[in-house]
């Protein structure tokens, strides 16, 4: 037991929200069915809304545009000072921003209580990939405005292949670790990838180091592609894991009481 | 208090903090040894310019450690005890501190093992280097503390971190100033360089008193974290009016000369001893080949060596060869081709050209036979030194003698004429 | 009866919802009983006599010292023992540790530390469980644990808030039987929904509702005090449906 408060989360509230369609009679058929239909369409958009909401959507968009704003700053700075040579001066841009706007997403691919999330019959498959894919696309889209000026030196387009990449990974880890520590495998990689500076533009290097690589790169972008689709085909068919989720199966015996 | 340190190491963040060092400081290691082989103060200036990251981490340690009672839900039974705050914070901060520091040095031990196998010099500058380090992991892990008792945010770990690393980052940038020095980042100081000893004093001064704010802070001990202020601010203050990183003294035993017995004279500083056996079979034939030609340098000494107002330019028959980022983990030389650069020294050009492009095409060409020739190259259709190595050899050395002096005056139609075959 | 506890004149809010309204209490040794509905206040008491949450307004002597001073406070936190509702723990801790660490907390003597360690632990009937880590404890045994932290330097005021719950009838009986044994010499505050306990193991009682307190007294006085109208499966269930129905209509 710990010191979790017991309301419930609001996504439970779209389990109930369901028109109970068995009860029309059927001499007002048609007219009952154009009214279960309208309050469905409101209903959806009404669990989008709450959706967002329980999984922090406002505190995410005010952060993604809090990092867009300081990386194009940062952007700008560095590519006017004299000592580097202009526009690849951004490679600390492009290494650690996408990095922050995908550990910012990792808090909101769970709610509250997992457990109590899984037990409702809302297709959360679809709504996981909905999730995930809008905002990875939403993070690429808003921070590839902060390297418009010169998209091709580690610009608009470096940034968007490396917000696609470290949200697989993100995304990846928090099915297989829990959301809590979800950011931790990307932020390691990223660290280390960018700690280590490497020089060369080779094959080799562009498969592990492909933050750093220019965005001609090929192989940094196949390489991303396939972080990305196995992230979130994870986090899709299982759920954030952890202690909430399906993954600590093996030791659940040991966990006696949850 | 012992056996609480000791349930903190074990079970807190701190054994997670050892693992995560030790680790950073394997990697940093291995991914430039060329910063730090075969030196002690190589070693130890490349443990605090790898500080960029391993204080980063420490603050992110920190910052998840002092988040634990809020995450765990904890906070209301800690506040019923009579126990003062500072005290569970800084059994706390010993604790993770004490972690990471065995980490990274563990981490290093392992690297000293080898520059032990090969380094030639020791000295001991490097042992108020690595206290500075060890004292900037301390305090980065205070400061983590400090964010985390007052930011009850999530993600505080890891935005902490990066933004540390940004600050660290950014600061460095102020490479000449005084102000670098509040940093225990330390930049493109190379190994035989020592700081003085008044700077290392205020260095640590600041560090201590720097923990003591961040450590109350973090206890929200408001009147302690304003004194310790004052007195850090007023060790700042001649941190940062004093000189700057630029033109360090050098250690004179570090620099001494030694020297080869036979053949042209190779000398290097004493730090890079070890490498006198790789550098001499490289540079010994080039001097070799330009030996008694009137104008050639006759010697090759460590670049470390030389005094600071003598320019890079061997002008005076010396070339300056340059060691700092040439050993290699087991004391050999890394980069072969650095050193031939440091040789082409001796055909460079330094003329400015009225016609700047026809005319230095022109001496390049004029540049690029006389290298060729100085390296025995073969001939190439943009290098046709063919017809130079078909003259006998006293008259190949006279052309070169030659063409040294119209380097040296920069005397472009002598140039030209030099390129023209016989 | 030596009064322990001493609460005058007490005022909390949160905002604008007014949590204890001029309470007015007082407690000596044994084991008291705390009712009342959710949202009465009463674990905004406890917090107060915890001296985790300050009073707006009001007087608390705990113990004979002042709250307000801070040497009194100290003084005081070194004989409480506190177990909140929702309480947390870190996992990773055994039992030992982690009833240590708050032993250490409570700033107790450090030679004293492990053996009165060992007969908290002991005493809550955790003994063979001690070196498991507190993960994998079930709900009952953290709470057990919980209480053992409480009990580690023998307070003179122990304040529980909703301390069976989770556990079993067996566990509970126990429950009962230490709380009676705790009730000889020190103030046992338990705050509680299962009034089968007040009746076990509490000396006296008192009913909180809307921040007053409405009833305070024996436990048979309050089952006197129901009727066979009133709502409940048992007479103490009476009794406090019928206190808490004249309260409200005394207050409107």
């Amino acid at each position: 037991m710990n010191g979790r408060n017991t309301d419930q989360p609001r996504s439970r509230r779209n389990a109930v929200d369901r028109p109970p369609a068995a009860t029309v009679p059927d001499g007002g058929g048609a007219v009952a069915s154009r009214a279960t239909s309208a309050r469905r369409a409101t209903s959806t958009g009404r669990r989008f809304a709450l959706h967002l909401t329980a999984r922090g959507g406002p505190a995410f968009l005010v952060g993604l545009v809090v990092i867009a704003v300081l990386a194009w700053a940062a952007g700008s700075w560095l590519a006017d000072r004299p000592t580097f040579g202009g526009s690849v001066a951004r490679i600390p841009v492009v290494a650690l921003a996408p990095l922050l706007a995908a550990v910012l997403l990792g808090p909101s691919l769970a709610g509250a209580d997992e457990e109590l999330e899984r037990g409702t019959p809302l297709p959360w498959r679809v709504w996981r990939t909905g999730h995930v894919l809008l905002a990875a696309v939403l993070s690429a889209a808003v921070l590839s405005l902060a390297g418009l000026a010169d998209p091709h030196t580690f610009g608009a387009y470096a940034l968007v292949r490396n917000t696609l990449g470290h949200t697989g990974l993100v995304v990846g880890a928090a099915a297989l670790l829990g959301v809590r520590l979800a950011w931790l495998p990307a932020f390691c990689y990223g660290c280390a990838v960018y700690a280590a500076a490497p020089r060369g533009t080779d094959r080799v290097t562009a498969i592990w180091a492909w933050p750093v690589q220019p965005s001609s790169a090929t192989v940094s972008w196949l390489v991303v592609g396939v972080l990305f689709v196995a992230g979130i085909t994870g986090y899709v068919l299982r759920g954030a894991g952890g202690r909430h989720g399906r993954w600590p199966v093996l030791i659940r015996s040991r966990l006696s009481w949850r | 208090m012992r056996r609480i340190l000791r349930t903190e190491l074990r079970r807190g963040t701190a054994p997670w903090a050892a693992a995560a060092m030790c680790g950073a400081g394997v990697w940093m290691l291995a991914v430039h040894p060329e910063d730090w082989g075969g030196r002690w103060a190589g070693l130890v200036n490349y443990l605090r310019t790898s500080m960029l990251i391993l204080c980063a981490l420490m603050v992110a340690a920190g910052v998840w450690q002092a988040g634990r009672e809020r995450r765990r839900g904890i906070d209301e039974m800690v506040g019923s005890t009579p126990r003062p705050g500072w005290q569970p914070i800084l059994v706390a901060w010993l604790a993770v501190t004490l972690a990471g520091t065995v980490g990274v040095l563990v981490a290093f031990a392992g690297a000293g093992v080898l520059v032990a196998r090969v380094a030639t010099y020791a000295g001991d500058g490097w042992w108020w280097t690595l206290l500075v380090g060890v004292l900037a992991l301390g305090t980065a892990t205070a400061g983590g503390m400090c964010v985390g008792r007052l930011v009850p945010l999530r993600l505080a770990a890891p935005v902490a971190g990066l933004a540390a690393y940004l600050a660290l980052a950014i600061l460095t940038y102020a490479d000449t100033k005084g102000a670098v020095w509040l940093t225990p980042v330390q930049g493109g100081q190379a190994a035989y360089q020592v700081v003085p000893g008044r700077v290392v004093a205020w260095q640590v001064g600041w560090l201590l008193a720097l923990t003591v704010v961040l450590l109350a802070l973090a206890a929200r001990r408001w009147l302690a974290a304003a004194l310790a202020g004052v007195l850090a601010m007023g060790v700042a203050v001649p941190i940062v009016t004093g000189p700057g990183p630029y033109r360090l003294p050098v250690d004179p035993d570090a620099v001494a000369l030694v020297c080869t017995d036979t053949g042209p004279q190779v000398c290097v500083a004493r730090i890079h001893a070890f490498l006198l056996d790789e550098v001499t079979p490289v540079v010994q034939p080039v001097l070799a080949r330009i030996e008694g030609i009137p104008g050639a340098a006759h010697r090759a000494v460590d670049d470390a060596a030389r005094p600071v107002d003598q320019p890079q330019l061997p002008g005076d028959g010396t070339i300056w060869l340059h060691l700092d980022g040439q050993p290699t983990v087991r004391g050999g030389l890394a980069k072969q081709d650095w050193l031939e650069t440091d040789l082409r020294a001796v055909t460079g050009l330094n003329c400015t050209y009225d016609d700047h492009d026809r005319e230095a095409e022109r001496a390049y060409l004029t540049g690029g036979l006389a290298h060729a020739w100085l390296f025995e190259l073969p001939a190439s259709p943009e290098v046709p030194v063919d017809w130079l190595y078909a003259l006998p050899m006293p008259a190949q050395r006279a052309w070169f003698a030659d063409y040294l002096r119209a380097a040296a005056a920069c005397d472009l139609p002598a140039l030209t004429r030099l390129r023209q075959p016989r | 009866m030596s009064v322990t506890v001493s609460v005058r004149g007490l005022r909390v809010s949160y905002g604008r919802r007014t949590a204890l309204d001029e309470l007015d209490l007082d407690l000596g040794p044994g084991v008291h009983g705390l009712l009342g509905p959710n949202g009465a206040g009463k674990t905004t008491l406890m917090r107060v006599l915890a001296t985790v949450r300050r009073p707006d307004r009001g007087q608390v002597r705990l113990l004979g010292q002042p709250l307000s001073d801070a040497a009194g406070l100290r003084s005081a936190r070194r004989q409480l023992g506190y177990l909140p509702q929702s309480f947390g723990f870190y996992p990773r801790f055994t039992v030992r540790e982690f009833v240590e660490y708050f032993a250490w907390l409570k700033e107790m003597p450090a030679a004293q530390i492990p053996l009165a360690v060992d007969r908290a632990i002991e005493r809550v009937g955790l003994l063979d469980r001690a070196d498991d880590r507190m993960k994998h404890l079930s709900g009952g045994m953290l709470r057990r644990a919980g209480i053992a932290q409480a009990i580690v330097n023998d307070p003179r005021l122990l304040l529980l808030d909703e301390p069976t719950a989770g556990l079993d009838p067996e566990q509970r009986v126990e429950f009962r039987a230490l709380l009676r044994e705790l009730g000889l010499d020190a103030v046992v505050l338990v705050s509680t929904h299962l009034v089968e306990d007040v009746v076990a193991a509490c000396t006296r009682v008192s009913l909180m509702d809307a921040g007053r307190l409405v009833f305070d007294g024996l436990p048979a006085e309050l089952i006197a005090a129901g009727g066979a109208g009133d709502s409940g499966d048992s007479p103490i269930e009476r009794g406090y449906a019928a206190v808490l129905r004249d309260a409200r209509a005394a207050a409107r």
